[in-house]
């Protein structure tokens, strides 16, 4: 058995390590589908990373998603971090529907900055959970799922790409249960929550809070995103300055700034200045 | 009447020019379709991301594969008609006959000459005084199609391919407008009758052979300015004191400061040359003719 598959994605080592997967069990990537205008040099950088042999799919819309995806007569379409909400008559195109990669152990955390929920969450584990895409966001059955610990909180150009190999296998998973006809496992009626992107009230440390939610915000917002164009966080005041923190430690770390929380101290270990436009942001927003 | 359009180019200011033509004249431009050049053979490195980036936002962009995925590419954007201008492949019949109006083309040369992948510079180099721009219906063979509009554009002096493209932009907006209008009237254009085909130069062009008209020797030269080759050959070839350059520009009068040099009929002046790189002063001494 040898599937036209089509991968929709906007992450370059996504693209890469699903073709590298799918060709390996022997079917046969055919397309890639992404977009442009939300990250111009992602965008570029998929481009840039596409096998030769895919055709390369820019959508100006989700209404172009059906005869995009049509022309290139896919069986499946493996998916992982795409900012639309699939339509019904999309999902419909490949006859063994959409393997949608979520990064969160389902129905925990679905929505689109799991990880970062992950963190702020104080779990100690994310994960990745392939599922069939439904018409509802990260819905639908669970074919495979893996746990991958933190460990100790590191910035995301470190630590996703230790997560290839078990996202790597699970695909690999995932794919032989959809060859051999498996429907996955269905996500309880009422489980999980959906959480949307952190917002205007995530953005500033709040250092009356104990100093492990301060240090999970921070982590978190190193995994997160805004689309609105408000301020991105964590910010926090260091002698009447905001500036963005960009690591924290519960223990000492050497030539770190210790700052005092509510149940005790925190070490930041990395800022950054706010740029003019953020800075006129924080402002009017400040604890 | 209101059309979608697709257009078909790697050339970004095309892209650009004809979009704005067409959506002026009331059509809808759906989808830029285009290729990843890879190997930096049709353009700079990035024209790639120009083109994907620089499409208007409304438009599907489409890199197809391969040829074979033209026909069901276009299909999904369900075209009226297709523009195209700078596209190197050939297109085949099952996607020339999938929009209703067909596949206007632009070439730039009066048509039916210097059909081909460099007519400019063929235009250059056979000392023609004038080039064309030429839009046509095209089909299954190169350049060959029926003419809907034409302009002439006088050649003058040499001048680099970077001042004088831009410059005919009005040019081509124009021819563009005049084409469509007939193609809106239902006009069916001329049939071309004659002419030929050229392909790319080759390293048997690369070398400026003195023996030869001083006219025929700067209008090579001025000619690889705006050729490409697929050998790798980029010419035009001089052996200077002993050493081989690229000569880039010539002149036919005497211009202060440039080398004069000896040609069958009379002098010409070498006003501009670049160092080759290692590796093509290396490739070149393999080549040099013997006569030299």
């Amino acid at each position: 058995m040898s599937w036209r598959v089509v991968i929709v994605t906007m992450i370059p080592p996504v693209l890469t390590g699903f073709d590298a997967v799918i060709r390996e069990r022997g079917h046969k990537p055919v397309a890639v589908l992404t977009m442009r205008g939300f990250d111009a040099e992602g965008t570029a950088k998929v481009i840039a990373a596409a096998p030769p042999d895919l055709e390369i799919l820019i959508p100006a819309r989700r209404k172009s998603l059906v005869p995009l995806l049509e022309s290139v007569e896919p069986d499946l379409v493996v998916c992982t971090a795409f900012p639309w909400k699939i339509p019904a008559d999309a999902l419909a195109v490949p006859k063994h529907g959409w393997l949608n990669g979520h990064p969160s152990l389902l129905p925990l955390h679905r929505g689109p900055t799991p990880v970062a929920w992950a963190i702020r969450a104080g779990d100690d584990a994310m994960g990745i959970s392939f599922h069939k895409m439904d018409a509802e966001l990260d819905t639908g059955p669970i074919l495979v799922q893996r746990r991958i610990p933190f460990g100790e909180l590191e910035p995301p150009d470190e630590f996703f790409p230790k997560t290839g190999p078990v996202v790597g296998e699970a695909l690999a998973e995932a794919l032989a249960k959809l060859e051999a006809g498996e429907e996955g496992t269905v996500q309880a009626d009422g489980s999980g929550s959906y959480e949307t992107f952190f917002g205007d009230e995530d953005v500033w440390l709040d250092l009356t809070r104990p100093a492990v939610e301060a240090h999970r915000l921070a982590w978190g917002w190193r995994y997160g995103m805004r689309v609105d164009g408000g301020l991105k966080g964590a910010v926090l005041a260091v002698d009447g300055t905001p500036v963005r923190v960009l690591g924290t430690s519960l223990t000492d770390v050497e030539g770190a700034t210790r700052v005092e929380c509510g149940d005790g101290p925190l070490w930041i270990v990395e800022t950054e200045e706010l740029s003019e436009e953020d800075a006129a942001k924080a402002s009017p927003t400040a604890a | 009447m209101s059309w979608r359009v697709v257009i078909v180019t790697r050339i970004p200011p095309v892209l650009m020019g004809f979009d704005e033509t067409l959506r002026e004249r009331g059509h809808k431009p759906v989808a830029l379709l285009t290729m990843l050049d890879r190997d930096n053979r049709y353009g700079p490195e990035s024209w790639n991301m120009d083109l994907v980036m620089g499409a208007a936002r409304d438009l599907d962009v489409l890199l197809p594969a391969r040829r074979s995925s033209l026909a069901p590419l276009l299909e999904a954007v369900r075209p009226d008609l297709v523009v195209c201008f700078g596209f190197p492949w050939k297109i085949p019949p099952d996607a020339l006959a999938v929009p209703t109006h067909g596949w206007l083309n632009c070439h730039p040369s009066l048509l039916p000459m210097h059909r081909g992948p460099i007519p400019i510079a063929w235009a250059i180099r056979s000392g023609d005084d004038e080039i064309g721009i030429t839009f046509h219906k095209m089909d299954a063979e190169l350049d060959t199609g029926a003419i809907l509009a034409q302009r002439t554009v006088p050649l003058g002096e040499p001048e680099e391919p970077m001042s004088f493209y831009p410059r005919l932009g009005p040019l081509y907006v124009e021819t563009l407008n005049e084409a469509l209008e007939r193609l809106e009237a239902g006009e069916e254009g001329t049939v071309q009758e004659g002419g030929g085909y050229e392909t790319f130069f080759t390293a048997d062009d690369e070398w400026l052979d003195l023996s030869r008209s001083a006219n025929e020797v700067h209008r090579l030269a001025w000619s690889w300015r705006y050729a490409g080759a697929l050998d790798g050959s980029k010419g035009a070839l001089l052996e200077l004191d002993g050493t081989a350059v690229r000569v880039l520009v010539t002149s036919l009068t005497d211009v202060e400061g440039a080398t004069r040099v000896e040609c069958g009929d009379g002098p010409l002046w070498i006003v501009e040359t670049e160092e080759l790189s290692a590796e093509e002063a290396k490739r070149s001494s393999a080549r040099a003719p013997s006569t030299r």
